[in-house]
């Protein structure tokens, strides 16, 4: 009796390792298409950088943009077709503010998240507790991606003075690609190896 | 009091079998982190399931005693089970010496052939 029980327990044990391991693999894979995470940037998580550089940052209770640019680095275990940046921040002296790739030193291909001329309706509808909650999306597709990282640059031209700035409460990141039910098993896997072999060898 | 004892034993046992799981959990990660570093790290603090891992252990190895089963021979599954560990223990040597070329082989092999031997001989 004991020794069915210890086998049965021996085999739900093997198979919650398999599915333990699993599990994680399905996680890197993204498997169901979205991986998502976000950060308040007063630590390095596994998948988002501080904002850099950190001289033109202040952490306090939330993290302060006192001059720009400034960017963060967006880690990506696999390839993905979208990425969607989600800021919730403060901008109490209405900057327009511009978001995007850093792929050079100068002239990257950036979006506006924040723009004087058309904000005032969208911020309303966007606008809790004091903090504006506005996302941008990019197509990484066209995007080349190094090491498995990715720089996203936040330019603010209008900020001049350092006590002017902005408040950025939090960053979320929605990655998004086909799930393994829209994809083919087989080219699910092999677009993940080889990414892994074009990003990190 | 005797039941006591079995009780004692099965939750002994459970602990043993938790921990020889978790153990080749912790190589198993240590292998994927090494062929793509972060694949584990990014969504499990190792740290803490070391922690697991060595407490499971400490446990097993203060209070477990095996039970005596004098020449009672090893299964198929034994065998298949110390199979698969020594070539994971040859594929991870064989990993870690990489560098040096086509050595590295020779040492992957060396290394599950000691390993199955060395876990042949603890066996029996």
């Amino acid at each position: 009796m004991e020794n069915n029980f210890l086998k049965i327990l021996r085999a739900i044990i093997i198979f919650g390792a398999c599915l333990i391991i699993l599990f994680f693999l399905s996680q890197d894979f993204a498997w169901t298409g979205r991986l998502e995470f976000k950060t308040d940037f007063k630590s390095f998580t596994p998948f988002v950088s501080i904002l850099k550089p950190q001289d033109l940052v202040e952490i306090k209770d939330l993290a302060y943009v006192k001059q720009a640019p400034v960017w963060v680095d967006v880690y990506l275990p696999r390839d993905f077709d979208k990425i969607n940046l989600e800021f919730t921040y403060r901008n109490d002296f209405n900057y327009d503010i511009e978001v995007g790739p850093k792929l050079y030193e100068e002239n990257n291909p950036l979006k506006p998240l924040e723009n004087k001329d058309s904000q005032v309706n969208s911020a309303l509808q966007n606008t809790q507790n004091g903090y504006k909650i506005k996302s941008i999306e990019f197509d990484l597709t066209a995007i080349p991606i190094r090491m498995g990282k990715l720089r996203f640059l936040i330019s603010i031209p209008d900020l001049k003075d350092e006590s002017k700035g902005i408040f950025i409460k939090e960053l979320k990141v929605d990655l998004q690609r086909k799930a393994i039910w829209q994809e083919n098993l087989r080219e699910n896997i092999f677009n993940y190896f080889n990414y892994f072999k074009n990003e990190f060898r | 009091m005797n039941l006591d004892k079995n009780l004692k034993n099965l939750i002994l046992l459970i602990i043993r079998d938790l921990f020889l799981a978790a153990f080749v959990l912790l190589i198993v990660f240590t292998f994927l982190e090494i062929v793509k570093p972060k694949i584990i790290l990014n969504y499990l603090n190792l740290d803490i399931f070391l922690l697991v891992v060595l407490i499971l252990g400490i446990i097993t190895i203060l209070y477990y005693e095996p039970a005596e089963k004098a020449g009672q021979k090893l299964k198929f599954l034994d065998y298949s089970t110390i199979c698969l560990f020594s070539i994971l223990v040859g594929i991870l040597c064989l990993y870690l010496t990489r560098a040096i070329g086509l050595l590295s082989i020779l040492v992957g092999i060396v290394s599950a052939v000691i390993c199955f031997n060395l876990i042949l001989n603890s066996e029996s």
